[in-house]
C-alpha cells in the first residue's frame, strides 16, 4: 500500500497512525476547552422550578400590585405571585375571578422559588382553581415606603426564580420580553456585588402592569424613580412617569462593563 | 463516484469516519454532564443541553474549515477530508440540536409565534451590544441546512460544479455569522476573558491556516511559465516523479503525469468537488484525485466505465529536452496519444 491515500482502497498503517494522532489530539483539546469552559463559566443560581410536583394552596385572590394569592400561616401573611403557563400571566386561568370581586380561592400549582420568595405556576387550563368563595375578611393595603430613586435589571421574574438558568441578561433578554408581554409582572432587581439582593414589582399610577412600554428596557440596568410600597413579603415600585428611566452604559467584552 | 440519489457508498474507511464522529461526540457528551454535575450541579437539563450542543458545533465548524488549508500544506491530512461531508452533516444536526431548543427555550409558549418572535422581541438592530443575536444564529443555520440537504452527489451533479461549490462556500458567511452570534450573545453572559480568547483563538487559526494554504497555491500560480510558438515549457521529463504530476497555469491549471514511461496532460480540476489532479497520483493506471479517489484515464481524461466524469485533455511535445504543453484544451475526453518517452531518448 502506498502513501498516497484513496479513501475507497483504505488507509496504509503511517496514514492510520497520523490520522489516529490527529483524532486524539482534537479530542484532548475538546476535553482542555470543555473543562476551561465549565472550570469558568458562571455559577448556576440555587433557584428551583418544582416540575412535575403540584401543589394546592388556599389564600385571598389579589389583583395589586399583581395577580397573586395571599396566604397566611399563623401571624404571617405570604404574597405568591401566580403566572401562566409558559410565558403567560394567570389570567386565563383566572378569567372568572378577576375583576370580579374579592375572593379567596384554593389553586393548584407548579412552585418556584428563590431567595426566600415563592411563585405559583398556575396549572394550565381551567384545573388551575379549585374552589372560590367571595369573601370581605382581608385586609392587604400596602404599606407607603416613600419616593425612591433605585437602579436594577428589569427581568421576568418566572424565570428568574427558577424556571430558567440563568434567567436574566442579555442571553435571557428575548424570553423575558415575551414573558412581560404575555403579562407576567416585571420586576426590577437589585444587585449589589454581583448578587441580587431585592426585588420591586413595577406599576405604574394607577397600579397596573406598564408593559408595553417597558418591554426596551427589559434585561437592560435602568434607573427608576417612584413611590415604593411593601405588601408583606414584597415590595413595589409606582412609576412616576417612564420619562423618569435612563439606560446605564452597556456590557461590551464578555460581559465587562 | 455516484450519479443517483440512491444511497451513501459505504465503505470500510467512511464507517470508520463515521464511528470515529459518534464515538467523539458521545465522550464529549458524557464529559460535558459529568463536569457539569461535578462542579455546577444546580444548572438545568435545558440550558446544559443547549450550551452542550452549541459549543460541540462550534467546535466541530472549526474542524471542517481548517481540514481544507490543512490538506493543502500537508497530504497526510487527506483521510480527514475523504469523508468531510459526513463531518459536515453531523455538525448541522447537532447546531439543530442547539437552535431547536433555544427556540423552544426562549421564544416558545408565549403570545407571539416563536418564528416571529426571534425577529421582534429584540428589536436592537442598530445597537453592536444589544443586538438580537439570535437572528444571526438562525440563519447561520439556515445556511448550513442548505448545504446539509444538498452535500449527496446527487445535488452535485444535477446543480452542477459551479453552483454546488458556490452554495457551499457560504460555510464561510455562516462562519462569520456564528462569530457574531457567540461574541454577540453567549459570551456576554459570562466574565471571564479566557471564553472571548478561545473563540479568537480558533477565528485567528482558521484564518491564518487559510491564509498560509492560499499564499503556497498563489506561489504555483505566479511562477511564468516560457512560452514558444503556442506551447507552455512544463519542465525535463527527468524532472517528473513516476506517477506523479507538475502542475502549471496558463489560464487554466494543467496536471502533466507521468507513467510507464508516458507522459499526459490533463485538467487539473476533478470534476467531483474540483479537487486538484495534479496532487494526486496514478494508481491502477489511473489518475486518482487525492480528495475523494474519483479516476481517470491520463490517455482520454475519462473515468473508466461504468462511470462517465471527463475532463480536459492537452497535447504535449518534447523540444530541446523540455517537454511542452500546449494550453489550448482538446477538449473533455478527448483521446490524445501519450508522449511516449523512449523515443525521445
Amino acid at each position: 500500500m502506498s502513501d498516497f491515500y484513496v479513501g475507497w482502497s483504505g488507509a496504509s498503517d503511517s496514514s492510520r497512525r497520523f490520522t489516529s494522532r490527529f483524532y486524539y489530539s482534537f479530542l484532548v483539546l475538546m476535553f482542555v476547552i470543555l473543562s476551561l469552559f465549565v472550570w469558568l463559566e458562571r455559577p448556576f443560581s440555587t433557584a428551583t422550578f418544582a416540575y412535575g410536583d403540584q401543589v394546592e394552596l388556599e389564600g385571598y385572590l389579589l389583583e395589586e400590585p399583581v395577580i397573586a394569592l395571599r396566604i397566611q400561616d399563623g401571624d404571617n401573611f405570604e404574597i405568591l405571585p401566580l403566572v401562566g403557563y409558559g410565558k403567560m400571566g394567570p389570567h386565563a386561568a383566572l378569567e372568572n375571578l378577576l375583576g370580579a370581586g374579592n375572593y379567596h380561592v384554593k389553586l393548584r400549582g407548579t412552585l418556584i422559588s428563590h431567595k426566600g420568595k415563592r411563585f405559583l405556576e398556575l396549572t394550565d387550563g381551567k384545573a388551575a382553581v379549585l374552589t372560590s368563595t367571595t369573601s370581605n375578611e382581608m385586609s392587604h393595603d400596602p404599606t407607603a415606603i416613600g419616593a425612591m430613586e433605585i437602579t436594577g435589571e428589569i427581568m421576568d421574574p418566572k424565570c428568574f426564580f427558577g424556571v430558567m438558568k440563568p434567567g436574566y441578561g442579555k442571553v435571557h433578554r428575548s424570553c423575558a420580553i415575551r414573558c412581560i408581554s404575555g403579562q407576567i409582572p416585571p420586576v426590577l432587581a437589585i444587585r449589589e456585588n454581583n448578587e441580587f439582593v431585592d426585588f420591586y414589582f413595577l406599576t405604574n399610577m394607577e397600579g397596573m402592569i406598564p408593559k408595553e412600554d417597558l418591554l426596551r428596557y427589559v434585561g437592560k440596568e435602568i434607573t427608576i424613580s417612584g413611590d415604593a410600597f411593601k405588601i408583606d413579603n414584597w415590595k413595589s415600585v409606582r412609576l412616576e412617569s417612564l420619562e423618569m428611566i435612563s439606560a446605564i452604559p452597556e456590557i461590551a467584552i464578555c460581559g465587562r462593563t | 463516484m455516484s450519479v443517483g440519489y440512491t444511497s451513501i457508498l459505504w465503505n470500510a474507511e467512511k464507517k470508520r469516519y463515521d464511528r470515529g464522529i459518534l464515538i467523539f461526540v458521545l465522550v464529549y457528551l458524557v464529559a460535558f454532564y459529568a463536569l457539569h454535575a461535578i462542579l455546577h450541579p444546580n444548572a438545568t437539563f435545558e440550558t446544559l443541553l443547549i450550551r452542550a450542543f452549541g459549543i460541540l458545533a462550534f467546535f466541530f465548524l472549526h474542524v471542517i474549515l481548517v481540514i481544507g488549508p490543512l490538506t493543502r500544506l500537508n497530504a497526510a491530512f487527506l483521510p480527514l477530508l475523504y469523508n468531510r461531508r459526513h463531518l459536515g452533516v453531523s455538525m448541522f444536526f447537532i447546531a439543530l440540536i442547539h437552535g431547536a431548543f433555544s427556540i423552544q427555550q426562549f421564544h416558545n409558549l408565549g403570545d407571539m409565534n416563536p418564528m416571529r418572535s426571534i425577529f421582534l422581541s429584540n428589536m436592537e438592530y442598530l445597537s453592536l451590544n444589544q443586538f438580537p443575536f439570535q437572528t444571526l444564529g438562525f440563519f447561520a443555520l439556515i445556511i448550513l441546512g442548505l448545504m446539509a440537504v444538498s452535500s449527496h452527489d446527487f445535488w452535485l451533479k444535477n446543480l452542477g460544479p459551479m453552483v454546488w461549490k458556490s452554495l457551499h462556500m457560504l460555510v464561510y458567511v455562516a462562519y462569520a455569522l456564528i462569530i457574531l452570534h457567540v461574541v454577540l450573545g453567549a459570551i456576554q453572559n459570562e466574565k471571564s476573558l479566557t471564553f472571548f480568547a478561545i473563540v479568537l483563538g480558533g477565528f485567528t487559526s482558521v484564518t491564518l491556516l487559510h491564509l498560509v494554504a492560499g499564499r503556497m497555491e498563489k506561489r504555483v500560480d505566479e511562477e511564468k511559465p516560457i512560452v514558444d510558438n503556442g506551447f507552455v515549457m512544463v519542465c525535463r521529463p527527468r524532472e517528473l516523479e513516476e506517477n506523479r504530476a507538475k502542475i502549471i497555469r496558463w489560464g487554466e491549471r494543467i496536471a502533466v503525469f507521468k507513467y510507464d514511461g508516458k507522459l499526459s496532460a490533463v485538467s487539473n480540476v476533478c470534476k467531483h468537488q474540483g479537487g486538484p489532479l495534479g496532487e494526486g497520483k496514478i494508481v491502477d493506471g489511473c489518475i486518482t484525485c487525492p480528495w475523494h479517489g474519483y479516476q481517470y484515464l491520463p490517455g482520454n481524461g475519462q473515468s473508466p466505465p461504468p462511470f462517465n466524469e471527463k475532463v480536459a485533455t492537452y497535447e504535449l511535445k518534447i523540444q530541446d529536452g523540455y517537454v511542452w504543453v500546449n494550453p489550448e484544451s482538446k477538449g473533455e475526453g478527448v483521446e490524445v496519444e501519450p508522449l511516449n518517452l523512449k523515443d525521445y531518448e
